[in-house]
């Protein structure tokens, strides 16, 4: 029997008393903070974020979502953090939370006890962290991976490169796979360990992101800096499957914002006589992005529900994604083509979220990936 | 007629799709944009999807060539 088939019957959809709370408070954050006349400012920021905005995130307890209050957070499950992730992606936020959430779950999922009780509160409360994980080769699957630690002495001795590491010069703490006596492994890596020469800040296709590339060679790590080598399986799957349920979230808060703002230009712009939005040839494709962002945001609330449930979340997540993905590019980019002559100029928003789309699309697996993932898992 | 009136719109719009499928290919690196030493084939494809709106905008939009062909080729009624 595949997991399609013992799957519940029962719709696996609803919305917990804190996530519908979550979201107006999010949506009011986010609005507040994060005009789009302040992302564009920050385009230049060396960080990309405001630290008073991130220190106010840690204030708000949002970053304790998905960590036990034993360890310093405010528990509830990672699926209380899509409507803050979805709010934030609305408005183009591009602080360190997403990464610093997975950093965390990494932590709490395949940490060993003293490496909790160090971090899991810091992360908690506002110190950022960030996942090592893409190389040279590209490939999605978080097991390929070429970088090593070796021993040496009585520590490890790190090789290798990796990239599109976000917020790893913000960050105190980064998490890095690579492999150790032949196996996958993370290894902690702390911000004053990394010389400046370590880190290239990199040219990526969404300019609200902040990402580097990390050259291993020359870093050393203590022993008691590898993370529990019993539980790396799970945990890489679990980073994939929270990455992947987050990144969704911040898609479909884009989505929901490209459309309102083409619909707003569609009922303002005239040509020909007539206001643009009265011809079906752009009505009617709006509307297929509406109601493309509307599956993608009911996948969405249907893994944030079952998230963390043996068995049914991976399927959920993966459609999440899969919808997600299409849906934020479709929007997006119809929303630079309905713009006409303004559309597809930088001063136009629409590139903003067609740009952070295929950033999106580009971590832990686009729509076809997660959809080969679905065949395996139903077939 | 309607290869005339035609190729605008098939081959701007060709071109979109092109390098869009070619983002797809790219794995974790459909990320990078021009500039960047790991960007596959230095951004061409990435570029290009972004600059490819100039050509189904510019010149009379990709909706304005159907009405066009529709109309001058099918003789279909004006809306």
């Amino acid at each position: 029997m595949s997991a399609f088939d013992n799957a519940a019957i029962a719709p696996a959809i609803g919305l917990s008393e804190e996530q519908a709370q979550l979201i107006d408070i999010a949506a009011g954050f986010a609005r507040d903070k994060s005009p789009v006349e302040h992302v564009r400012a920050l385009l230049t920021d060396a960080n990309g974020y405001d630290g008073d905005t991130w220190a106010e995130i840690g204030e708000l307890g949002w970053l304790g979502i998905g960590i036990p209050e034993n360890y310093g957070g405010i528990g509830l499950g990672l699926g209380e953090a899509v409507p803050v992730v979805e709010q934030m992606g609305r408005y183009l936020m591009a602080t360190p939370y997403v990464s610093t959430l997975l950093a965390a779950q990494a932590i709490l999922r395949g940490g060993t006890q003293a490496q909790k009780e160090a971090w899991l509160p810091k992360l908690a409360t506002g110190t950022a962290a960030t996942l090592a994980l893409c190389e040279a080769h590209a490939d999605w699957d978080l097991t390929h991976i070429t970088c090593t630690a070796t021993p040496d002495g009585d520590g490890l001795a790190l090789a290798g490169d990796k990239y599109l590491v976000t917020h790893a010069r913000q960050a105190e703490l980064i998490l890095v796979t690579v492999m150790l006596d032949g196996a996958p492994a993370l290894v902690m890596l702390e911000a004053d360990e990394i010389g400046d020469a370590h880190l290239r800040a990199e040219t990526v296709i969404d300019e609200t992101r902040r990402s580097y590339a990390l050259s291993l060679d020359g870093l050393r790590v203590a022993a008691a800096a590898v993370l529990d080598a019993a539980q790396i399986s799970e945990t890489l799957a679990h980073i994939e499957l929270s990455a992947s349920l987050l990144l969704a979230a911040e898609m479909c808060g884009g989505a929901h914002s490209v459309i309102a703002y083409t619909t707003d230009y569609l009922k303002t712009r005239k040509q020909f006589g007539k206001l643009i939005g009265s011809y079906q040839a752009l009505k009617h494709p709006l509307v297929d992005a509406h109601m493309g962002y509307e599956k993608a945001r009911s996948h969405l609330y249907s893994a944030a529900y079952l998230f963390g449930r043996q068995g049914e979340s991976e399927m959920a997540v993966r459609m999440a994604k899969a919808e997600a993905d299409e849906a934020f590019a479709f929007a997006a980019d119809r929303a630079i083509q309905f713009h006409g002559g303004f559309g597809f100029t930088y001063d136009c928003d629409a590139q903003l979220y067609r740009r952070r789309a295929i950033w999106c699309a580009a971590m832990h697996g686009d729509a076809r990936y997660h959809r080969r993932k679905l065949a395996d898992l139903m077939f | 007629m309607s290869l005339a009136l035609g190729s605008k719109l098939s081959s701007s719009d060709f071109y979109q799709r092109l390098n869009a499928f070619a983002i797809t290919m790219q794995g974790t690196r459909a990320a990078y944009y021009v500039g960047d030493a790991q960007a596959h084939n230095d951004g061409v494809w990435q570029r290009g999807y972004l600059n490819s709106f100039s050509a189904t905008i510019g010149g009379g939009t990709s909706q304005i060539q159907r009405n066009i062909v529709g109309e001058h080729v099918l003789g279909l009624p004006k809306s």
